[in-house]
């Protein structure tokens, strides 16, 4: 449950921070033909799908624990 | 311990996955590091009156005139071979031209205010075009005598750019690249749910509990990279269409097929029989599934939307995707899937081991 | 087919005899039709129709909830014994079918007092009607008889049910434009074949989804 508000949280981040520096610097995140949105779409697709991964990385283990813990 | 030592040596992993990351390793370097070929960003002014001598400001985009200045070239079209050339280019560095035109103060055609379209041929750096970069209003006073400079000029002996190379198109410019990251993710989904429907099917027909446990990881994995779309969507259309949501008839359809697998979740954690809820998710499942075939495929098509890849075909439509652009996206959506199946493999095998606990 | 309309006789009886039920259904449609018009003051002819598939939508939901809501589980097995599952289904979905016609004229009528009528071809919007109320009561039906066997089923039936609508009230509003000439499509025969086409595959789906997810 944690680790999905995380999840939620970060992706907000980084929406947040790509609107602020759009802000402060109106062209930022468009400048340089908006390549930055492609930089931003990039992260997030591989930071939530390692979110992920890690999640599942420790729902493994914790079923390795219970075995373990069984024999 | 010693049966773990000896599975973990004997352990290879499947060609498919192998394929799966060499693909999605060529799609996100070919993705970033081709390079888009020249276009234009902006016309200054973009308004002038007919008759008169103008010179326009152009702000190129990926674009060399410094190199070889002479084979610069522009007209102003207004339609088919009604256009005007360009009398003199100046190239101040290069992403800066100055080309003046004469307007003819008549048009062939009579409207209020007439869009002109810019184009812009360099040698081997190839064309590029501006549609609509000028709007010219009437002259107060029309000599009937001009009408025939629109003819005597026509755009031939253009250049294609040599090499490998993305379209530059106005608006996406370089966001162009979000068709192997961005759509990958709806293909991704919409297989991965069809997979889930097809375990469902199999759950219908024989009432195997495994059945259940795959259909349900196949539609996780696909409500996440559902989320995906829509997130890396909505980032695209903040910084396009100025807002996150714009009730456009694709981020609707999307969002609703989003919701009505999350329904279906939220459905499986309110049943407490483990028979029933298997059975309860399989019939839904596959309910959900075939009314989300007109969803997704026909009424996006009857309404109009501001999308990339619209008019009639989404996201496949010829215009918006040329030979080069389909040598990484047919793997970029073959790629993310195979992840998409694999990860969902994953979540199952994790579920089975809860299972059997 | 007599054994069906048995069963529709019995479910109507049952309905008929608590007074209250019925009765509830048509201050349903009244106070939220009053409610959005005061809110509206006036309804221009697109949000008319709007209004009226928006109030049609949660009277239909609320109304075909209870008729599954009314019955005890008891009831339920009695039935189940007594009949194949395809009866009771064409039972329940014939009484939603007529039910929601009825708030479909009641809905009509209440809106016809109050912001008058905006419909110029009449016939096609009752065509759209009776379409409509056709695909709902099947997708209604089987939804609601999945949310009964959970523990939330009010709150499920909503959620499961709304977003399914949603191809099928898509249509009904275009049609509805038409039916109404807010729109400048004067061909509405191809949003009639889609429509027709989603509550085929509705009644399709249902149809052969409805025994096995009955069975409990």
């Amino acid at each position: 449950m944690s680790i999905k508000t995380i999840l939620t949280f970060l992706l907000l981040m980084i929406l947040q921070t790509a609107h602020a520096e759009g802000e402060s610097t109106p062209d930022f995140i468009r400048s340089i033909g908006k390549i930055y949105v492609v930089a931003g779409v990039c992260l997030i697709i591989l930071i939530t799908l390692f979110i992920y991964m890690i999640r599942l990385d420790r729902k493994i283990s914790r079923i390795e624990k219970r075995q373990k813990n069984e024999y | 311990m010693m049966q773990e030592s000896t599975t973990n040596s004997s352990f290879r992993l499947a060609a498919w996955k192998w394929a799966a990351m060499i693909i999605l390793i060529f799609v996100f370097i070919a993705g970033w590091i081709v390079p888009l070929k020249p276009g234009i960003i902006k016309v200054t002014p973009d308004r002038a009156v007919a008759g008169e001598m103008i010179v326009v400001d152009v702000v190129g985009y990926n674009s060399f005139y410094l190199t070889d200045t002479t084979k610069l070239r522009a007209w102003l079209r207004l339609a088919g071979d009604t256009v005007i050339q360009a009398h003199h280019i100046q190239a101040w560095d290069d992403r800066n031209l100055a080309a003046s035109f004469y307007i003819p103060s008549v048009f062939p055609v009579r409207q209020e205010a007439y869009p002109l379209t810019l184009v812009l041929d360099h040698g081997s750096e190839g064309t590029s075009i501006l549609p609509n970069a000028i709007f010219i209003t009437p002259a107060s006073e029309q000599d009937t005598a001009e009408m025939k400079l629109w003819f005597r000029d026509k755009i031939e002996h253009v250049h294609e750019k040599a090499g490998i190379q993305y379209p530059f198109r106005n608006i996406l410019s370089e966001t162009i690249r979000n068709t192997y990251f961005h759509v990958p993710m709806w293909f991704c989904m919409i297989i991965l749910f069809g997979v889930s429907a097809w375990y469902s099917l199999q759950y219908y027909r024989n009432g195997d509990i495994d059945f259940d446990r795959r259909s349900v990881a196949f539609i996780k994995v696909g409500l996440v990279f559902g989320v995906l779309g829509m997130v890396t969507g909505m980032l695209w259309a903040k910084n396009t269409w100025n807002a996150y949501w714009s009730w456009d008839v694709k981020q609707n359809m999307s969002a609703i097929s989003l919701l009505i697998y999350a329904a279906l979740m939220v459905m499986r954690s309110s049943v407490e029989d483990e028979m029933q809820k298997a059975r309860l998710t399989a019939g839904y499942n596959m309910f959900a599934f075939v009314l989300l075939i007109p969803l997704l495929f026909i009424i996006p098509r009857m309404t109009d939307s501001l999308h990339p890849g619209n008019g009639g075909n989404p996201a496949l439509g010829g215009e918006d995707l040329d030979n080069t652009m389909r040598m990484v996206f047919y793997p970029a959506v073959i790629g993310f899937i195979l992840l998409g199946l694999w990860i969902s493999q994953l979540v199952y095998r994790t579920d089975k081991l809860k299972g059997n606990l | 087919m007599n054994r069906i309309l048995n069963l529709v006789a019995t479910e109507a009886r049952i309905e008929l005899r608590e007074r209250s039920a019925l009765s509830g259904i048509v201050l349903y449609v009244l106070s939220s039709a009053f409610i959005v018009f005061s809110i509206w003051k006036q309804l221009p002819p697109k949000e008319w129709g709007l209004t009226f598939w928006v109030i049609f939508l949660f009277c239909s939901l609320m109304a075909v909830l209870k008729t599954f809501g009314r019955e005890s589980e008891g009831r339920y097995f009695y039935y189940y014994t007594l009949y194949h599952p395809l009866e009771l289904f064409a039972a329940k979905v014939i009484y939603n079918l007529l039910l929601l016609v009825f708030i479909f004229f009641v809905l009509w009528f209440v809106l016809f007092v109050m912001a008058g009528n905006p419909i110029l071809r009449i016939g096609w919007f009752f065509v759209t009607g009776l379409m409509s109320a056709i695909g709902l009561s099947f997708l209604l039906t089987l939804i609601t008889s999945i949310a009964i066997k959970t523990q939330q089923n009010a709150s499920l039936t909503a959620v499961m049910a709304l977003p399914l609508m949603i191809p099928l009230l898509i249509n009904i509003l275009r049609l509805t434009a038409y039916a109404s000439g807010t729109t400048p499509d004067e061909n509405p025969w191809n949003e009639m074949m889609l429509l027709s086409s989603i509550i085929s595959l509705v009644i399709g789906m249902s149809l052969w989804l409805f025994p096995y997810l009955w069975r409990s």
